[in-house]
C-alpha cells in the first residue's frame, strides 16, 4: 500500500504542473496581450492610450520573456502570493478564503444529496430490475443527465418562488454560524446540483448491483435462508458500492462545474460566482488564479479518489 | 447483362442487410429506437425548421412582449416580443451544428492524437498523454469557462473551447483501442509486407476504431448541446444576436422567467428532450457496437 500511495501522489505533481501551464498558455494566446485586454474593457471599446498600454505592459511584467514570465508566476504560488485583483486592488487570497468555504458547503451538500439520491434509487431499480419502478427511476436518472444544471435551478427557483412563495433568507450564513439558516440558503440549490448530477451514480450503482447479483456468493447466501434483506444489504450492496467510488471523479468534474452555474442562478457568493463576476470585468490575475485553484482541487480530490479506491481494493494496487 | 443483374441483386442483398439489422437494433434495443426517432424529428426541424416558422425570428414587437402561450404564438413571446414558436425552430438548427463541429472537430483530432500515440509509443505517446493528462485534470465546463473568458463571446470561439474540452477523452478511449489493434497478427502482417506508417494508421488502425469513435461521439454530442447552452447562459456563451436555445435561455433574456417562464420553459424543453435521444439512443449503440465500453447500465 506504501508503495502504490508514493507512486500516486508522485503523479500529481507532474499533472499539477501541466495544469498551470494550460492556464499559462490559454491566458497568453488572446488574441494582443492580457493587458491589451484589460484595458479595452469589458465591451472592447474603451479607450486608452499608447502610454497607459506601455506602461501595464511593464507592470504587469509582460516585457519579459514567457518562460520568464512563467517562472515568475511559479515563483509566486510557491510563495503563496496569489495576486491582487484588478477590480478592487483587493489580494485574492483574501477574495478567496471569503468565498471558498461557501463553495465547499454547496459542493458538499450537492455530492450528499446526489449520493443520497443516486444509490438507493440504483438499488431498488436493480432489485426490480425491468419493473415499472426500474423504468420509471432510469427515465429520471436519464433525464436528470439530459438537464442542463441551469435549466433544473431554474425550474426549482421557479417552483418555489412563484408556486410556494418561498424564497431563501438574505444574507448568507455559514453552516457552522447559523445551521438553520444556511440550510435554507444551501438545500435547494444542493438538491438541483445533486440531481443534475445523481444519474451517472444512479446507473453505475444499478449495473453493478444487477452484475453482482449473479455471482455465486449470492446464491449461497440465499439457500442458506438468509432473509433477502440481509442478502441484498450484507452482501450484495456492499461488493456493488466499490466500483462505484470510480465515478466519483467523473461526478464531481460535474459538481464543480455544476457549482458555478448554481452559484450564479441562486446568488451564492462562493468562487464560481466571483470567477464568473470577473469575467465579465475582465479581472485576468482573478480568473487565472480561481481556475487554477478549482483545478487543483479537482486534482486533489481525484487523488483521494484513487488512494480510497486502492485501500478498499487491494488488486488496483499491484497495476 | 448478367453483370448488371449481378450488381442490382448484390446491392439489394446489402440494402436488405442493413435494413434487417436496423430492424433488428429496433427490436432489441426499443429505447435506443425510441431516441433515434426523437434525434431524426429533430434534425428534420433543423433541416426544413425556417419554413415552417409562423414569424420572423428576429422580429421585435411590443404588442407579443412576455405574451404567453396562445392559439398564434403556440410558444408566447419572450421579453422583446419575438415569436418563441418560430425562434425554437431555428434555434434547432444552429444548436445541432454546434454541438455536430464540437463533436467532430473534438472527438476527429482526439482520436488522431490517440491513434498516433498508440502506434508510435515512447516518446510520442509519452508527451501526448501528458498533454492529454493535464487537459483532464480540469472539470470540462471550467475549461471552456476558462477559454471563453480569454477568447471572447462568439459562435467560433464556443466551437474551438467545447471541442477542446472534447479532445481527452477521445484521445484516452482510442488510444486503447488502437493500441490492441496495433499488437494484432494483421497488423503485423501489413508491416511485414511493407505497409508505410501512414497507410497502417489509416487503413488498418482508423477503420477498427469507428465503433469506438461513434460511440464517444454520441455521447459528446449531448454534453456539447448542454455545455453550449450553459455557456450562454453564463453570458460566455453564443453572442446575443445568434438564435440559440442556449441563447434563449441566457440570464440575460431570462430576467423575466418568474414572471413568465414558458420564455425559458420550452427552449429548455426542446434541449432536454433532445439530449434526452442522444443519451439513450447512444446507450443502446454502445451496447451493440462496443461492449468494452460498457460501463453503467
Amino acid at each position: 500500500m506504501g508503495a502504490y500511495v508514493i507512486r500516486r501522489i508522485l503523479t500529481f505533481i507532474p499533472s499539477a504542473i501541466g495544469v498551470t501551464l494550460i492556464i499559462f498558455i490559454i491566458m497568453r494566446i488572446v488574441p494582443g496581450d492580457p493587458a491589451l485586454m484589460i484595458l479595452s474593457g469589458a465591451d472592447g471599446e474603451s479607450s486608452y492610450t499608447q502610454e497607459d498600454y506601455l506602461l501595464l505592459r511593464s507592470q504587469m511584467g509582460l516585457d519579459d520573456s514567457l518562460p520568464t514570465q512563467y517562472l515568475r508566476w511559479m515563483g509566486q504560488l510557491a510563495r503563496f502570493d496569489l495576486g491582487v485583483s484588478l477590480e478592487n486592488d483587493r489580494p485574492i487570497s483574501n477574495i478567496f478564503k471569503e468565498r471558498f468555504p461557501v463553495t465547499v458547503q454547496l459542493a458538499l451538500l450537492g455530492f450528499l444529496s446526489a449520493v443520497v439520491m443516486g444509490i438507493p434509487i440504483g438499488i431498488i431499480s436493480a432489485i426490480k430490475q425491468d419493473s415499472i419502478v426500474d423504468y420509471v427511476f432510469r427515465s429520471i436518472a436519464i433525464f436528470g443527465l439530459a438537464m442542463p444544471t441551469f435549466f433544473v435551478g431554474l425550474i426549482v427557483i421557479l417552483v418555489l418562488s412563484v408556486y410556494f412563495n418561498w424564497f431563501p433568507p438574505l444574507g448568507f450564513k455559514n453552516l457552522w454560524e447559523d445551521p438553520w439558516i444556511s440550510i435554507q440558503q444551501l438545500g435547494w440549490p444542493a438538491l438541483a446540483l445533486g440531481f443534475s448530477v445523481n444519474g451517472t451514480m444512479m446507473r453505475m450503482m444499478r449495473a453493478q448491483m444487477l452484475e453482482v447479483i449473479q455471482e455465486d456468493y449470492i446464491r449461497t447466501a440465499r439457500s442458506k435462508g438468509l432473509p433477502e434483506r440481509v442478502v441484498i444489504n450484507r452482501h450484495a450492496v456492499k461488493n456493488a458500492m466499490l466500483p462505484v467510488i470510480t465515478v466519483a471523479g467523473t461526478l464531481l468534474g460535474g459538481l464543480l462545474g455544476g457549482t458555478v452555474v448554481i452559484e450564479m442562478i441562486f446568488s451564492i457568493p462562493g468562487m464560481g460566482r466571483a470567477l464568473i463576476d470577473a469575467i465579465y470585468v475582465r479581472d485576468i490575475p482573478l480568473i487565472q488564479t480561481f481556475i487554477l485553484i478549482i483545478a487543483l482541487i479537482y486534482l486533489f480530490l481525484n487523488l483521494l479518489i484513487d488512494l480510497s479506491y486502492g485501500w478498499l481494493n487491494p488488486r488496483i494496487r499491484l497495476t | 447483362m448478367i453483370n448488371q443483374t449481378n450488381i442490382i441483386f448484390t446491392r439489394s442483398i446489402r440494402t436488405n442487410a442493413f435494413l434487417q439489422s436496423f430492424l433488428n437494433f429496433c427490436r432489441k434495443k426499443p429505447l435506443g429506437a425510441f431516441g433515434l426517432a426523437i434525434i431524426i424529428v429533430f434534425m428534420v426541424v433543423a433541416i426544413i425548421g425556417e419554413t415552417f416558422a409562423p414569424y420572423d425570428p428576429l422580429a421585435v414587437s411590443a404588442d407579443f412582449k412576455l405574451k404567453p402561450p396562445n392559439a398564434t404564438q403556440w410558444f408566447g413571446g419572450d421579453s422583446l416580443g419575438r415569436d418563441i414558436f418560430s425562434r425554437v425552430l431555428i434555434g434547432t438548427r444552429i444548436s445541432i451544428i454546434v454541438g455536430l463541429a464540437v463533436i467532430s472537430i473534438g472527438t476527429t483530432v482526439g482520436a488522431i492524437l490517440g491513434i498516433a500515440s498508440a502506434y508510435y509509443g515512447g516518446a510520442v505517446d509519452m508527451v501526448l498523454q501528458r498533454i492529454v493528462d493535464a487537459l483532464m485534470a480540469f472539470p470540462s465546463l471550467l475549461l471552456a469557462i476558462c477559454i471563453m473568458a480569454v477568447l471572447g463571446v462568439s459562435l467560433t470561439n464556443v466551437v474551438i473551447a467545447l471541442a477542446l474540452t472534447n479532445i481527452p477523452r477521445s484521445a484516452r478511449t482510442i488510444r486503447s483501442v488502437a493500441l490492441a489493434i496495433a499488437n494484432t497478427d494483421y497488423a503485423l502482417a501489413a508491416t511485414c509486407i511493407g505497409a508505410s506508417n501512414f497507410r497502417l494508421m489509416s487503413r488498418h488502425i482508423a477503420p477498427n476504431c469507428v465503433a469506438s469513435f461513434l460511440v464517444i461521439g454520441t455521447a459528446g454530442l449531448g454534453i456539447a448541446i448542454i455545455a453550449e447552452a450553459s455557456l450562454s447562459f453564463l453570458g460566455i456563451g453564443s453572442p446575443e444576436e445568434t438564435i440559440t436555445w442556449g441563447v434563449m435561455l441566457s440570464r440575460s433574456s431570462l430576467d423575466s422567467f418568474a414572471y413568465a417562464p414558458h420564455i425559458g420553459l420550452f427552449p429548455g424543453a426542446a434541449l432536454t428532450l433532445l439530449v434526452f435521444g442522444i443519451n439513450i439512443f447512444g446507450d443502446a449503440m454502445r451496447d451493440v457496437l462496443d461492449p468494452r465500453l460498457r460501463r453503467t447500465g
